[in-house]
């Protein structure tokens, strides 16, 4: 049990390690960008052990992690992200006069906590590794301090955070209280069996306290009506946090999500499906909606990442039905990887464009960036595009996926209202092309390699993964949740 | 030998290519023209000789195989019939295309542009952006029609969406360009996602996206509940490329492309997307009561709308536009028929239509490009300037018109035959037959007015008349083919037996069954023809009258347009969402109090918190409640009141305080003494840290902070009391719910008390529970305690350094060592400082001793490190910052928070090592055989208990050092203070 221990907390600890050396080691360097080397470094071994790992799965600490196929999709993914979180970061907090060794630390901190987050099956460990994640995320939104902006940013996404942190601890207390554990398999076993355990299990405590933790979940992944935050927060943030914050911490919910509600709660989705039903409808609604009357790319982006939830929470919604939940979980994955690289992507040309004290972030900024930048501009068309769901692009695979999932658990409506959504986005996406192919103006873009390489890159990977999606599908199928 | 079916494809994508490596030859834009033209002349050969080797034939490479979907291709008579017009005709304009941007009038296409762009444009003498765009059009439009199966075809459905964009917008710097693509591709586009959804659905029910699978599932599609929706999404899919009625608005705007973009997309290929899609889907969802009439109703309408909106027109292409809008009407409608006469009358149609319209078009553009205008009212006697012009747009304004002898009059048979076919229901068999005639005599008077406006009637404008003359041969070329084409297909004694053939395969296809195709003109006086001549006469009349009809229909009967519902749609959502963003104000109670709400309404809504069931089931249990309890309950209520109407902050702050030890003493009272002294100290420590961060605050803010919090309007205040009322209430009962309805049995504390002492040798479960059964969590815990210390480091330190303190140390101020300054700096009582000195040894008593009885007794390493933080946070507040760095100089936290976490890991480690597993029990005191203390064992759980103790002091210290730095007077950070209050 003890080796298997050590394995399936392998990664985690080494990154543990790593950020401690690193923050150490950073007391002495003095060009940061050295800092910024290691922290990927440390990344890249992380995900050369993580991917060492495939394959085996395993339950460690007497049931609180667990190491499968999802967990290892999930931190993949987490820890690229981290990279191009670094990438789009190095030149930019440089530039914008905030480069400190910190960031790095507090960003591999959060990774911690994510890829934790993937590995709970512990409820406790669930809460353990939302916190880890979010304090250094509250942290980083205000990194720019003494920014009002970014002070703003931090400030409130502590408070609500904590806020919802604390929905989070009191459904856990309700679910122990109902079952009398805090561990998924065992949480599971009882409801199971509360046949044979007469007194033990209580449904509607346990309801009463899945909800909450739906909320507190729904606060990270941005979902509406939890999703007030985003906009403020995203705007206020050094916007390369916000691309790491837009990806990561919505792939660690949603991870979080799946393995709770898919192991611990399928009993309670005659109750918990119309539930997600709506809040997914919503936010698809919401978010797109919102997003048309913005004029701020941030906080527009910031809305299309709300309305992108919604459509990865489709996934969720046929949560309890045994049938549909691996296609469905591949599809939500599936759609998870196409957003994150779109999602930096397009705010890699979001930072490109910023300039300092705030510039550069309206749309009318974008005016003329089809003729002074074209590969960037037609990198941004196809960031657009994806997020709309057209041809040739990720988006569009990932939507068909995922609409298809939702119709074979028989949500018809909800496809739908995906679809009717997706047509209002194409409203204010396309708008951002037009901006910037047909309006005049005189765009100005930074030149930074990590930078150009990470956007250009993830346009490139955005068409091509479409064309030959295959082995991503694959990829996602096998990344199946282990059953109790 | 299926490839050749990829061929097509490829030769034009090769054009594309080409097209962009021209940019720097030295060719002219006819020279270009020709040479581009080979390729879709090529892929026409092609396609030719694809369809004579076998149809249907089918290729197909695996895309998504995990999903069943392909990459294919499909080539049967319908497909060959839309391949060869797209690759005919656009052989034709790409030809058309040099010509139109040659020579003096290069620039024309940029009329509205400005100086400086128009030189640029000369300067790179080929139109290679333009051609590239038409050819990579073709090719996505190609693909369409070629498509195998539903996925494939979706996907070249949009790149047709997104390159007719770029051909719109060629003119990017006219505002009505930008409109007319914006709304172009926001209607096809958008139309396309709608499709996207139909067929999903029919993949779904039929299991297969290719058309072999879906053509043969007519059955479960037809049948299925879910018919309707997909039905409707695909239409809208189908309507909205296909301009139907009401979506028809962005055809006419779409006119602002270069005249070779309209003459290829908006009469032979875009807009027939989707009337290819509809015939080809025929087989397998028509034949239904929707699709019957929802193709007949809406079809007659577009072709009314669309004949009498052209009429009103004095622009040549919007004229043409809408005469296309209203032969698609045509198109849409004979598909939902269900007769044999109806398909053929579609081939027929299609194929008339593209070869006049084509013509026209071009014509139009030739004059446009001539005579600098394509307005009826300044155009006129362009007879004896432009013969051959003449006879072009003559031939085919006859088509159009469908008079004999011509391909349009045989069109215009067919279809009447199928409007006056007996088996049609009673309502569409008059209004069928009648709408027919009404649009026939409308168009006809389209034409007549479109070539006698242009080149026989005397020049509207006398002083200034229309100049021009017949250009080069191969600007002509290109409209005379398809116009002369109309007229040998109509007049050939000899019925071409290959082309009935040939589209009496095509319309096999649509049809789902034999079509016979003749091309006979004359069958004898039946209706149809009575009909026909009804139509003509009438038109002709309309035409006699023009001179009155014309300013008539212009001034008095409505546009009937439909933009302000398009213009009014996107308002709306523009309106809809300013007003949703209202919620987004920005202030953090409406968004708790929006959160709080939800949370409640899920909670009562969705989870059916069972209220009747705690009302009726509450039994008013007061035995538990003795004095004490009654105190902690009434002084938990009173101060958390008053920590809401307190007006100073620090009176707020201690309320705070107050709510959590009473908490405190319930816990003491319940009795869980572990619980109840960590909440003690944890209290204290963070009111603590409360306070000593308000004075980092200026003064003058704080005033000013606690003024704003209390100046609230009176509704604000009442909602926020509701709010926070409502959620007590659904707090309230929620933990009714659990009380009266948790187990009576507990599975957890047995097996705790029963293991602890064995297992760990443990007397205080608690302590066991923390470091020995869930030591992991632990370890967690402490990380998450030392990250918060980072994370205030991380904001203060920089904020102190940037308010102009670089070098902490050195910026000690020139005091006199010893000198005692507190918060704000104030001196404070040497009493005190007496009492300070004493209380930190004290704590480091308590705090030793708790973590070595900690398994045995209330207290651990956690309660340990917050105590002797505590002392410490008593010194920063009498000695002050520097006073106390000084005095406690071994003080060092990071060490401190270094040293804890090492030593938690390697203690981790230590019990791989010894005791056989990560964080297993071992003690070292009796492996050693130390002599210890009675009832102290130095086990590793001890060496945790150290290690959290020093994470925690550090952390503490290090949150306790930032906030009690004192700040230097920093105009610049007081000024930005000072602006966040007054936002």
């Amino acid at each position: 049990m003890t080796q298997l221990d050590f394995i399936t907390v392998l990664p985690i600890a080494f990154l543990t390690f790593w950020v401690c050396a690193l923050l150490l080691a950073d007391l002495f360097i003095k060009r940061k960008g050295l800092t910024a080397v290691l922290a990927a470094v440390g990344l890249a071994i992380t995900l050369g052990l993580t991917l060492m790992q495939v394959g085996r799965s395993a339950l460690g600490f007497n049931g609180m992690l667990v190491l499968d196929g999802f967990s290892i999709f999930v931190q993949t993914l987490l820890l690229l992200s981290g990279l191009l979180g670094i990438a789009l970061a190095y030149g930019y907090i440089r530039r914008m006069k905030i480069e400190r060794g910190e960031y790095y630390g507090l960003l591999l901190f959060s990774i911690i906590g994510m890829m934790l987050m993937a590995q709970a099956a512990d409820l406790i460990m669930v809460f353990l590794a939302l916190e880890t994640l979010s304090i250094p995320l509250y942290v980083l939104a205000a990194f720019a301090r003494p920014n009002p902006d970014s002070e703003e940013s931090g400030l409130k996404y502590f408070l609500l955070g904590a806020f919802a942190g604390g929905f989070v601890l009191y459904g856990i207390a309700l679910i122990y209280g109902a079952t009398g554990s805090t561990q998924l398999a065992q949480i599971i076993s009882v409801v199971n069996l509360s046949g044979g355990f007469e007194g033990i299990y209580n449904p509607t405590l346990m309801l009463i306290g899945a909800a909450l933790v739906l909320v507190g979940l729904g606060f990270k992944v941005a979902a509406v009506p939890f999703h007030m935050w985003t906009p403020d927060v995203y705007q206020g943030a050094p916007t390369a946090v916000t691309a790491f914050m837009a990806a990561g911490a919505k792939i660690a919910g949603f991870a979080a999500l799946l393995r709770v509600f898919a192991l611990a709660f399928p009993t309670l989705s005659a109750d918990l499906s119309p539930v997600l039903w709506v809040i997914s409808a919503l936010t698809m609604f919401g978010g797109n909606l919102i997003a048309i009357s913005q004029t701020n790319i941030k906080r527009m982006l910031a809305y299309s990442s709300i309305a992108h939830a919604g459509y990865i929470l489709m996934a969720f919604v046929p949560f309890g039905d045994p049938k549909v939940l691996p296609v469905s979980v591949a599809a939500g994955l599936f759609y998870l990887v196409a957003y994150t690289l779109t999602n930096f992507g397009t705010w890699g040309v979001v930072i490109a464009l910023e300039k300092a004290e705030g510039k550069g972030l309206e749309i009318s900024d974008y005016a003329g960036l089809g003729r002074k930048y074209p590969a960037l501009a037609a990198a941004m068309t196809v960031f657009m595009l994806s997020l709309t769901g057209m041809p040739p692009t990720l988006g569009l695979v990932g939507k068909f996926y995922l609409f298809r999932a939702v119709l074979e658990g028989g949500y018809v409506w909800l496809a739908v209202i995906g679809v009717i959504t997706s047509l209002i986005s194409a409203y204010y996406y396309l708008r951002v092309v037009v901006t910037m192919y047909m309006h005049e103006g005189e765009a100005q873009t930074e030149r930074e390699f990590w930078l150009g390489l990470t956007t250009l890159g993830a346009a490139v990977l955005t068409v091509l993964i479409s064309l030959t999606p295959q082995w991503l599908f694959i990829l996602a199928k096998d990344a199946v949740l282990m059953l109790f | 030998m299926p490839h050749v079916l990829i061929l097509p494809l490829l030769l034009i994508a090769l054009g594309v290519f080409l097209a962009l490596l021209l940019r720097r030859a030295p060719l002219t834009n006819p020279q270009a023209g020709w040479l581009l033209a080979v390729f879709p002349f090529a892929a026409f050969l092609t396609l030719l000789i694809a369809y004579g080797q076998a149809h249907p034939q089918t290729f197909s490479v695996p895309w998504m195989p995990a999903l069943g979907l392909n990459f294919s291709l499909y080539l049967d008579g319908l497909s060959a019939l839309f391949g060869l017009i797209i690759t005919g005709i656009g052989t034709l304009v790409v030809i058309y295309t040099g010509y139109y941007f040659d020579g003096a009038h290069a620039s024309e296409h940029l009329q509205h542009a400005n100086r400086k762009s128009a030189i640029t444009n000369h300067q790179s003498s080929i139109e290679t952006r333009f051609f590239a765009y038409i050819l990579l059009f073709m090719l996505a439009m190609l693909g369409l029609v070629l498509a195998g199966d539903l996925i494939t075809l979706f996907v070249f459905w949009e790149g047709t969406s997104i390159t007719s964009f770029l051909l719109i917008s060629y003119k990017y710097k006219d505002e009505a360009a930008r409109k007319g693509a914006f709304k172009s591709l926001f209607i096809t586009g958008g139309g396309g996602i709608a499709l996207l959804a139909g067929f999903l659905f029919v993949i779904h029910l039929s299991g297969g996206a290719d058309f072999q699978t879906v053509l043969a599932s007519r059955e479960i599609l037809t049948t299925s509940p879910l018919y309707p929706v997909l039905f409707s999404l695909i239409a809208l899919g189908a309507f909205t490329k296909s301009a139907q009625f009401p979506a028809h608005i962005w055809l006419p705007e779409a006119m602002t492309a270069p005249t070779p973009a309209s003459a290829f997309l908006h009469s032979a290929t875009m807009v027939k997307a989707g009337i290819y899609l509809l015939a080809r889907l025929n087989p397998a969802l028509g034949n239904t009561d929707l699709w019957f009439w929802t193709l007949s109703l809406i079809g007659l309408t577009t072709m009314l709308v669309g004949a009498y909106l052209g009429a009103k027109q004095n622009d040549l292409k919007p004229l043409l536009a809408y005469s296309t809008v209203s032969q698609l009407g045509v198109l849409v409608a004979l598909i939902g028929q269900d007769t044999e006469i109806a398909f053929k009358a579609l081939v027929i149609s299609i194929l008339a239509h593209a070869l006049y319209k084509s013509a026209l078009f071009m014509s139009a553009g030739i004059i446009d490009h001539e005579t600098g205008t394509r307005d009826l009212r300044k155009l006129g006697g362009l007879l004896r300037q432009m013969p051959i012009l003449f006879g072009i747009m003559g031939i085919a304004g006859l088509s159009m018109a469908g008079l004999p002898p011509l391909f349009g009059f045989l069109a215009k048979e067919t279809l009447l035959a199928s409007a006056t076919h007996p088996s049609l229901p009673a309502v569409i068999s008059t209004v069928f037959p009648l709408t027919t005639v009404l649009a026939g005599a409308l168009i006809l008077f389209q034409a007549a007015i479109l070539v006698w406006g242009t080149f026989l009637a005397p020049p509207a404008d006398p002083k200034h008349p229309a100049h021009g003359h017949d250009p080069k041969p191969g600007f002509w070329l290109p409209p005379a083919l398809p116009a002369l084409l109309s007229l040998l297909i109509g007049v050939t004694p000899v019925e071409p037996a290959f082309l009935a053939n040939f589209l009496a395969e095509a319309a096999k296809a649509a049809y789902g069954d034999k079509v016979k195709v003749s091309l006979a003109l004359w069958t004898g006086i039946n209706v149809p023809l009575i009909l026909s001549l009804v139509a003509v006469s009438l038109g002709l009349a309309l035409f006699w009258q023009r001179n009155r009809l014309r300013p008539a229909l212009m001034a008095l009967l409505p546009n009937l347009t439909v933009n302000a519902l398009f213009d009014g749609t996107l308002r709306g959502l523009d309106r809809l969402s300013k007003t949703a963003t209202r919620l987004q104000g920005g202030k953090l109670r409406v968004y708790l109090s929006i959160m709080v709400l939800s949370l409640g309404g899920l909670l009562v809504l969705f989870n059916g918190l069972p209220f009747g069931f705690v009302l009726e089931h509450q039994s008013l249990n007061l035995t538990g409640l003795n004095v004490l309890r009654l105190f902690a309950l009434l002084m938990l209520a009173a101060s958390a009141l008053l920590s809401v109407f307190l007006r100073r902050d620090l009176h707020a702050i201690l309320a705070v305080g107050v709510v959590g030890l009473a908490v405190a003493v319930w816990m003491a009272l319940e009795p869980a003494p572990d619980v109840a002294l960590v909440q003690v100290v944890v209290d204290i420590l963070s009111t603590v840290i409360l306070i000593l961060s308000l004075t980092l605050i200026p003064r003058a803010l704080r005033l000013r902070a606690m003024e704003f919090t209390h100046k609230q309007s009176r509704p604000g205040l009442v909602r926020d009391a509701l709010v926070a009322g409502l959620a007590g209430l659904v707090m309230m009962a929620v933990t009714l719910t659990a009380l009266e309805t948790r187990p009576r049995l507990s599975v957890v504390t047995p097996f705790y008390a029963e293991n602890a002492k064995p297992l760990t040798g443990a007397k205080d479960i608690v302590g066991a529970i923390v470091v020995d059964f869930r030591a992991a969590d632990t370890m967690m815990e402490i990380l998450v305690f030392a990250l918060a210390g980072l994370g205030i480091y991380t904001l203060l330190h920089y904020a102190t350094r940037k308010a102009g303190v670089h070098s902490r140390e050195a910026s000690a101020p020139d005091l006199p060592p010893h000198t005692p300054l507190g918060v704000h700096n104030l001196p404070t009582s040497p009493l005190l400082h007496v009492l300070a000195y004493a209380v930190l040894p004290l704590a480091f008593v308590l705090g030793i001793t708790h973590m070595m009885y900690g398994h045995d007794q209330p207290g651990d390493g956690f309660t340990a490190g917050v105590i002797i933080s505590l002392a410490i946070a008593l010194w920063y507040m009498l000695f002050g910052y520097y006073e106390t760095r000084r005095k406690l100089a071994w003080l060092n936290r990071n060490t401190m928070i270094a040293v804890g976490l090492t030593l938690a890991v390697l203690n981790a480690l230590g019990g791989l090592a010894f005791g056989g597993g990560l964080l297993a029990p071992v003690d070292y005191g009796k492996m050693l055989g130390l002599p210890l203390p009675p009832g102290f064992a130095l086990t590793n759980s001890f060496l945790f208990e150290v290690a959290i103790c020093l994470t925690v002091m550090g952390a503490a210290t290090l949150i306790l050092d930032n906030l009690g730095h004192p700040r230097e007077d920093d105009p610049e950070a007081e000024a930005e203070l000072d602006a966040i209050g007054e936002r």
